[in-house]
């Protein structure tokens, strides 16, 4: 089973300000715009970014902000920072994030801690699951919403109760989405290990593969 | 009376088109356990609109999107009953979309031929929970309806209203009657039915006990 570890640089904070700043940024075109981004969407600076180049299969989590531009295939962790899937980036896995932004193709579901934001290109096929879901006009998108704020806390509750738990399986983790049934999510089990990531690589371009995990 | 900028409808009206936002008495109605803090399935027929996710925001819900817009011509126009099935399969899917309670339609049923309302509805069968609703929105007095079909979303004060500027044309309105409905959707029935001011019928369709 394979897994990414994408390593702690400092400023992986993922508060509030973060998220009004990166709205700000991505509200005014071409302000402090980062040179890596291949998008060239205006990005934080900090944040660690696949390339539209890489391709990723396996379990990808991390404690600092993560963009992906390229794809990726099998579970994205980032439980306590932001996730962009940029223009260019074809994401196949379930994401777990403490924020999420949408901008290119996602087919699985989505579970913010605290807000989704799917942006107008974005293609997204599975469910959402956050407390705070901000949809354009012009996105696409099939599946559902949970707004359900005690379903919600059930799913978010659980994961990030889990987080940090070297009891769950490694890399595997199974997502459990609310039920068609409107019940609540008995939760998104994470499995995480994320809090005890070690750096590997830790440049502003992941570059990885390896095979898929066999549960993911 | 909140509106938003681009519920446009009425600004550029065509004849027996209706105007301006309006309040869909049935759909309030089939909504109102989320104003008493129910919880409640739905599924949106319609594309993604910013509208009405944020006006379920608010409410206990998990919000389906079927966006079944883009494929509404391929859809009418398939003639093999099986390629519908699949088609309407894959656009809605039992696993994203089972035990909905609540079916918003909007004004998808003007836009289908009569063999295609049938098969929609025989696939929303299955994927409604027991008691679920089926709310459509009819042309019934208006001669003509947007063509293309505009989204219609919630507003904010719970009003329903098309979305977008009408920059298109017009087509002849199906105007299907009630008897008519219900011959196309044998495993339905009228669980209420309402004309509203605008020349709009509104439906709430539930299924027969023992479907057809």
């Amino acid at each position: 089973m394979s897994m990414f570890d994408l390593g702690k640089r400092g400023s992986g904070n993922s508060g509030q300000d973060h998220d009004d700043e990166f709205m700000r940024e991505l509200d005014t075109p071409g302000a402090g715009v980062a040179p890596q981004t291949p998008s060239g969407t205006a990005r934080r600076h900090d944040a660690a970014v696949i390339g539209p180049s890489i391709h990723i299969d396996g379990t990808l989590r991390g404690e600092e902000d993560l963009i992906i531009e390229g794809q990726v295939s099998g579970t994205v962790q980032l439980h306590d920072n932001s996730l962009t899937i940029g223009s260019k980036g074809r994401v196949k896995a379930d994401i777990y994030a403490h924020t999420i932004y949408v901008e290119g193709t996602v087919e699985g579901d989505l579970f913010g801690s605290e807000r989704v934001s799917i942006k107008k290109t974005a293609d997204i096929r599975g469910n959402v699951t956050a407390p705070r879901v901000a949809l354009e006009d012009g996105a696409r998108f099939k599946g559902t919403i949970e707004m359900d704020a005690q379903a919600v806390e059930a799913a978010m509750g659980t994961t990030k109760g889990r987080s940090g738990n070297a009891t769950a399986r490694s890399g595997a983790p199974a997502a459990e989405t609310s039920t068609p049934a409107g019940k609540p999510s008995t939760g998104a089990q994470t499995g995480s290990s994320a809090s005890s990531a070690s750096s590997s690589g830790g440049g502003d371009t992941a570059k990885a593969a390896a095979s898929k995990p066999g549960g993911a | 009376m909140v509106t938003r900028s681009d519920a446009t409808v009425g600004r550029t009206p065509s004849a027996g088109e209706p105007t301006g936002p309006f309040q869909a008495k049935l759909l309030e109605s089939a909504i109102e356990p989320l104003h008493e803090g129910e919880r409640r399935v739905l599924l949106d027929l319609g594309p993604p609109r910013s509208e009405t996710v944020e006006y379920f925001s608010a409410f206990r819900c998990r919000l389906g999107i079927g966006g079944l817009t883009p494929v509404l011509e391929v859809l009418d126009a398939e003639e093999d009953a099986d390629a519908r099935k699949r088609l309407l399969a894959e656009q809605l899917p039992a696993e994203l979309f089972g035990d909905t309670e609540l079916v918003l339609c909007w004004d998808l049923l003007n836009y289908l031929q009569p063999h295609t309302i049938t098969a929609l509805m025989a696939h929303l069968g299955p994927l409604l929970a027991p008691g679920g609703l089926v709310h459509a929105l009819v042309a019934y007095r208006s001669a003509t309806m947007p063509d293309p079909i505009r989204p219609t979303v919630m507003l904010p004060d719970g009003q329903v209203a098309r979305a977008g500027r009408h920059d298109g044309g017009t087509r002849p309105a199906p105007r299907y009657s009630t008897g008519e409905l219900t011959r196309v959707m044998p495993g339905f029935r009228v669980e209420r039915a309402m004309l509203l001011r605008n020349g709009i019928q509104e439906y709430l369709f539930s299924r027969n006990a023992r479907p057809a």
